[in-house]
């Protein structure tokens, strides 16, 4: 009997069979690597932009188009652009990456409900730009809270007379107003043929609908974002594509207030002035945000929750409700409310 | 000889990681494809383009009213009319007044008439109350002896006040319609915008002269959220821009009036060009010179004092001053002296 079976596995092991079994099992095994390779021409990359633009904000969104650029299946970035905009230099460093990008690939960009402000400054220099007919985009321009008139005094030394204050208020206007020229002259150096408005309209900084938006050239279209992710897969010359949703830094750190801004979560709190710069800035804080954006009763102390569940510097709350100018679902996590203030302070 | 071989292999090793290391230092560079990203050429950022050149802030107020003014006259600014402004708002040409000799004083309260008396040039600046008819009158008869009279008026302003019950929002207004309007004057209530020609913010500005007045070598001055004010029968004196805006009317361009004069009254549509740190900004001071040789050449005669009634041209020629609807003489109408006077009121 045991002869038997060894004369027969010796027969097997001489003949091709095996070899063929194995041969299909890795064959089958690489399969889907070789389908995979063959199938798509490459990918869209669709980006997020969601909440206020702030530091935290402006490095995920970069990390993410730099992935987008960095790798080699990517051949065009849709912005998925929810924002009414927010720090001023953190809204240019969005510009630059986004131009950065739009260089080297078909960026097109699907406005939801808003591109205002800061977020319009990032997409404008998209190839196209798709808004819904509800979208809000405009408010192109720069507030700020001008320096408060002090002098260096016996109980606050200084070395020069404007180190207290960064300078008069006259002064201040013209740093103001240079913010709102480098905005203004990026809009019009990415979209200055398109667009129907001249300079001082667009400097007025109305919002316009996005029906109105298509009509004087800040958008190109309405439509959605399946609208953007065929156009972009179209500009890039693919007709089978992946498309893939980007997430700042791959991971799931949901919990900190920077992926949840970052994130698509469906509602976003209204914040304070104080909620982007933080509390007691040392200078003048410049917001590209439209001003129906800031919700005043949040600047008032007496309204913010008590800190007992503040620890350390991130123990800043906004309040519980009340505030709140869109309506949650109750199942939205609250932000943690946590804001290093120096990266929005220009 | 053991230690030999072990020196051998130890060799060997040590030159395997060297190989190693080496590979993967250069291999990576050699197989690594050249930097696809190129740098970013940012024309729209361009420093000369975007950072504006502010206005010049040189100067002094030099007013030379010219040999026949008055050098020891007196002027008398109004603070009986719930008037808004500072000492830093009007310092620089009671400065320039008191450099010519001329006397400073305040009107608080009392008979306006008589307080009118002794002096030769009167101040508004920003009432929040109406000036009610027996001041008119008073005003009225003041100019038509001689004195001069300058009025400043403001846009309507939102004033933020916090005290212990809250904060409260308030508009301010200039409460000039009936002391302007004797004159054939008015301001308006909505301030004026210009975002080309404007000093830092498009509130600030620009204005120039229209050539109606002799206003010297004023080529432009800046107004810091002014109101337009009119002039039945007048001279503008300081115009805005072109393509200056009213706020609330956004596709409407004009060039407004921000300073006119009806003979011996002038109308100004903004204080703040007054202040310590704005009024030598563009030529500034030489309007504010202009202001302070039109307050020198005030030289009011109260009645009785007939002698010398001049061909002064800002003189009142009670004949010809019937360009507005109350004639400078100086008895009052009997519907205006039954008037009874309103409480000074900010209305909100």
């Amino acid at each position: 009997m045991a002869s038997r079976i060894r004369a027969l596995l010796s027969r097997i092991a001489r003949s091709y069979v095996l070899f063929v079994a194995v041969g299909v099992v890795v064959g089958l095994a690489l399969a889907p690597v070789a389908w995979n390779a063959t199938s798509t021409e490459g990918t869209v990359a669709v980006v997020p932009l969601s909440g206020t633009i702030d530091g935290s904000t402006s490095a995920g969104v970069s990390s993410m188009l730099q992935q987008a650029r960095n790798d080699p299946d990517v051949k065009a970035v849709v912005l998925l652009v929810n924002s009414g905009g927010g720090g001023a230099a953190a809204s240019e460093e969005l510009y630059l990456q986004s131009k950065r990008t739009a260089a080297e690939m078909p960026l097109v960009t699907s406005v939801d409900a808003a591109a205002a402000s800061g977020a319009y400054y990032t997409i404008a220099p998209s190839d196209r730009i798709y808004a819904k007919p509800s979208s809000t985009l405009g408010s192109v321009g720069v507030l700020a809270t001008a320096p408060t008139e002090l002098e260096p005094t016996d109980l606050v030394a200084t070395t020069g007379p404007n180190k207290l204050t960064g300078g008069d208020a006259r002064e201040f206007n013209y740093i103001l107003e240079s913010l709102g020229s480098a905005f203004i002259g990026a809009v019009f150096e990415q979209r200055g043929d398109r667009l129907e408005l001249t300079r001082t309209e667009l400097e007025q900084a109305r919002i316009y609908s996005g029906t109105q938006a298509v009509r004087n050239g800040l958008a190109d279209d309405i439509g959605g974002r399946q609208a953007a992710i065929e156009h972009a897969a179209d500009e890039a010359g693919l007709d089978r594509y992946d498309v893939r949703m980007m997430r700042p830094d791959g991971t799931a750190r949901f919990l900190s207030r920077s992926n949840y801004i970052a994130s698509t979560a469906p509602d976003k709190e209204m914040v304070s002035t104080e909620y982007l710069y933080g509390e007691d800035p040392s200078g003048p804080v410049f917001l590209m945000v439209p001003a129906t954006y800031l919700d005043a009763s949040n600047d008032d102390g007496e309204v913010r929750a008590p800190d007992t569940e503040g620890d350390g510097p991130s123990d800043r709350r906004l309040p519980a409700d009340g505030n709140r100018t869109v309506a949650g679902d109750g199942g939205t996590p609250e932000p943690a409310a946590a804001v290093g203030g120096s990266h929005v302070v220009a | 000889m053991w230690w030999r071989e072990a020196g051998k292999r130890i060799a060997v090793l040590a030159l395997t990681v060297v190989v190693v290391v080496a590979g993967a230092a250069i291999v990576p560079a050699l197989l690594s494809e050249p930097d696809t990203e190129t740098s970013l050429e940012n024309p729209e950022y361009a420093p000369a383009e975007i950072a504006p050149d502010p206005l010049p802030a040189t100067g002094t107020i030099d007013a030379d009213p010219g040999p026949d003014a008055t050098t020891n006259g007196t002027v008398l600014i109004d603070r009986g009319h719930a008037n808004r402004f500072t000492r830093a708002d009007i310092e620089p040409l009671v400065d320039a007044l008191i450099r010519q000799g001329f006397d400073v004083e305040f009107y608080t309260s009392g008979d306006l008439a008589t307080a009118l008396e002794d002096v030769d040039a009167f101040l508004v600046i920003d009432p929040g109350a109406e000036y009610p008819a027996g001041d008119v009158d008073d005003v009225r008869q003041f100019t038509g002896n001689g004195g001069h009279l300058v009025m400043v008026g403001e846009p309507d302003r939102t004033a933020i006040s916090s005290s212990l019950f809250g904060t409260s929002i308030q508009t301010q207004q200039s409460q000039l319609t009936t002391l302007a309007s004797s004159y054939g004057m008015s301001v308006d209530t909505q301030y004026l915008y210009n975002q080309e020609h404007a000093d830092g913010t498009f509130k600030h500005v620009v204005a120039r002269p229209t050539g109606e007045a002799d206003l010297g070598d004023i080529e432009r001055t800046t107004m810091y959220t002014a109101a337009a004010v009119t002039v039945d029968e007048g001279t503008v004196l300081l115009r805005s821009a072109p393509n200056t805006h009213k706020s609330g009317s956004d596709e409407v361009t004009g060039e407004y009036a921000v300073a006119v004069r009806s003979n011996n009254a002038v109308l100004l549509g903004d204080k703040t060009f007054l202040r310590g740190d704005r009024f030598n900004v563009a030529d500034n001071e030489r309007f504010v010179a202009y202001l302070a040789e039109f307050v020198l050449r005030g030289e009011h005669r109260p009645r009785g004092d007939d002698e010398g009634k001049s061909d002064d041209e800002d003189g009142p020629p009670p004949a010809d001053d019937g360009a507005t609807t109350a004639t400078a003489t100086p008895t009052p109408t009997p519907e205006t002296t039954s008037t009874p006077t309103p409480e000074p009121v900010v209305e909100d």
